[in-house]
């Protein structure tokens, strides 16, 4: 634990371009060494939008809190995972009862995989391309 | 579609320019110190430029997906709140950053002894 903690322990000062190269190349650098299965293509096409929309803000709020770290960034990419299937729950909870259907919650629960690699791999990136 | 477009970009665009002109005006008044405010009124003018900018990009960039929706007032509502999530949290990281800007102007509070 030592050792991992001695790397560093303050957030780095913000680098606006290495944030958002690393943003954009996280879930690029995800599907390039896993391309090989094939669900992770699918997952950028259609999870991509999803992890702007989410992760933008979710990483703009660590990176000003915590060091680049491959684990926290995991952490903080599983529960915005997870609010985002709340979240979608709940909406689809208030629609009518006669058109209400639970089928889109399976693209919700694909990104559980998914959102962990990509959070992680940003730490991973950001601390690389950060001057 | 495009009255959603127009209220987006109504509200998007305000809080871009606010928050710009906020940072602004953090290093005007960080500007009086006799010390670090040179350093302050440059780093603001500098640290809004690419706010502005990188907030511009976001804001284009959100506002490229409302067509995507069906309906347009839940996506315009949430492009709205999502721009104003992002543009806040920028603000706070440029505001950060200018405060380590004038840090690292502050001279040194005394010589070291035995130098």
């Amino acid at each position: 634990m030592s050792e991992i903690t001695a790397i560093q322990d303050k957030p780095l000062p913000f680098g606006p371009i290495a944030f958002a190269s690393a943003l954009i190349l996280a879930p690029i650098t995800v599907t390039l060494l896993t391309c090989f299965l094939f669900i992770p293509i699918a997952a950028l096409i259609i999870g991509g939008p999803v992890y702007l929309a989410i992760g933008t803000p979710v990483l703009l709020w660590m990176v000003g809190r915590y060091p680049p770290r491959f684990w926290p960034y995991a952490l903080a990419g599983l529960l915005g995972n997870l609010a985002l299937i709340a979240f979608a729950y709940a909406a689809i909870s208030l629609q009518p009862a006669e058109i209400r259907t639970y089928e889109g919650m399976t693209l919700a629960y694909w990104g559980l995989p998914f959102a962990p690699l990509w959070a992680g791999t940003f730490a991973f990136l950001y601390r690389r391309f950060h001057a | 579609m495009t009255y959603a477009l127009i209220a987006y970009f109504a509200v998007a665009t305000a809080a871009l320019l606010a928050l710009a002109a906020m940072i602004l005006a953090i290093g005007k008044s960080l500007g009086d110190c006799p010390q670090t405010g040179r350093a302050a009124r440059a780093g603001a003018i500098t640290i809004a430029t690419g706010f502005t900018a990188i907030g511009a990009g976001a804001v284009i960039l959100i506002a490229a997906t409302l067509p995507a929706f069906d309906s347009a007032a839940p996506a315009t509502l949430g492009a709205i709140g999502l721009a104003c999530l992002i543009l806040g949290l920028g603000f706070t990281h440029a505001v950060t950053t200018l405060r380590a800007v004038i840090d690292s102007a502050r001279p040194t509070a005394a010589p070291t002894p035995a130098a």
